[in-house]
């Protein structure tokens, strides 16, 4: 769900980027207070993988296909703040591959990085407080919240083009169609959010953040940050 | 204090996401989401030439590369690369100057 150029206007691109960079000033900042080297190259890799997930298209209906945003999963592996800069540098770098406009990247990282990352953690910390403190809550709290981070991300499509879209069609068409069609690869992204967590809890729990409250070794600053962001 | 390391399982996932690179040449080439709406509500012709659609990597295609599979899988390659380097040298960076903000 990559907006190319031309599709929004130039006042709500530049309030986006606006948005996109203030909160991405604020993700580093935090990610960097947070981090330990050792969780670097884990950050690295949930990035590259996030990149390489959105290159892989899966068809949803005929026509149509969708990918993974991966903002979710990021965000319950390496934390929330980590998460949000891996999913805004996948973002940046696609633009070089000519992937999401240029002009847009405000508007995408918005929506990706903050609106489906840091939100979509958001519902992933409400969901699993709801829930018993288990394994299997973690992954379906993961695959769920990631679910609705799609929808909450084509919602956020919606309502910058009901600010400054381009285009013809009425904002009320553009909102359902929007929610319609993304309805089904947001089932996707609940499954592979919900699978990559269960295969990482699976042999090293340690390294999921969203678990940390179920490790009973892990040292007490590690679960005092969680029950700090929860 | 449990704390094992993650450099062989880091490599180990290295491997499996350029493992996936090698795949994508066999992903759904149909329109995403938002393109899909945006070809069936006549939005498509809004778009804009893309400002690096000229670039050596646009399209996910290395321009020399003839072979359309390898020059996609040799351009995923160096976006996994890329991504890689750029999060974890700003993730270093805002480490080592925002450090500072950690409770002692």
């Amino acid at each position: 769900m990559h907006i190319p150029d031309g599709f929004i206007g130039a006042g709500t691109s530049l309030g986006a980027a606006a948005v996109a960079s203030g909160g991405l000033t604020v993700a580093i900042k935090r990610a960097g207070a947070a981090l330990d080297d050792r969780q670097i190259p884990l950050a690295g890799l949930t990035a590259a993988f996030l990149f390489v997930m959105q290159m892989l298209n899966f068809p949803v209906a005929a026509g149509t296909s969708g990918h993974l945003i991966g903002g979710v999963l990021a965000a319950v592996l390496v934390g929330p703040w980590t998460g949000a800069v891996a999913v805004a540098t996948v973002v940046v770098v696609q633009s070089l591959f000519a992937d999401g406009g240029v002009t847009a990247l405000g508007l995408n990282v918005l929506n990706l990085s903050l609106v489906a990352g840091l939100g979509g953690y958001a519902l992933f910390l409400g969901l699993r407080r709801l829930l018993p403190r288990t394994a299997a809550s973690v992954v379906t709290a993961s695959g769920v919240a990631a679910g609705l981070s799609v929808l909450a991300a084509a919602l956020a499509f919606s309502a910058e083009y009901a600010l400054g879209g381009n285009g013809g069609a009425s904002a009320g068409t553009v909102t359902s169609a929007m929610l319609g069609v993304h309805a089904l690869i947001a089932l996707g992204e609940g499954i592979i959010t919900g699978t990559t967590v269960a295969a990482v809890i699976a042999v090293r729990p340690d390294l999921v953040y969203g678990a940390a409250l179920l490790d009973p070794d892990l040292e007490p600053a590690a679960v005092a940050l969680e029950e700090r962001a929860a | 204090m449990k704390r094992r390391g993650s450099f062989s399982l880091v490599l180990a996932g290295l491997v499996f996401v350029l493992g996936l690179v090698v795949l994508s040449p066999n992903a759904s080439d149909s329109p995403d989401g938002l393109e899909r709406v945006a070809l069936d509500h006549g939005l498509d012709d809004l778009e804009k030439e893309h400002l690096l659609g000229d670039g050596p990597l646009a399209g996910y295609s290395v321009r020399s590369v003839e072979d359309r599979d390898l020059s996609r899988a040799l351009a995923g390659a160096a976006g996994v690369v890329i991504t890689f380097g750029v999060v974890a040298g700003l993730l270093w960076l805002a480490r080592r100057y925002g450090g500072r903000e950690r409770a002692p």
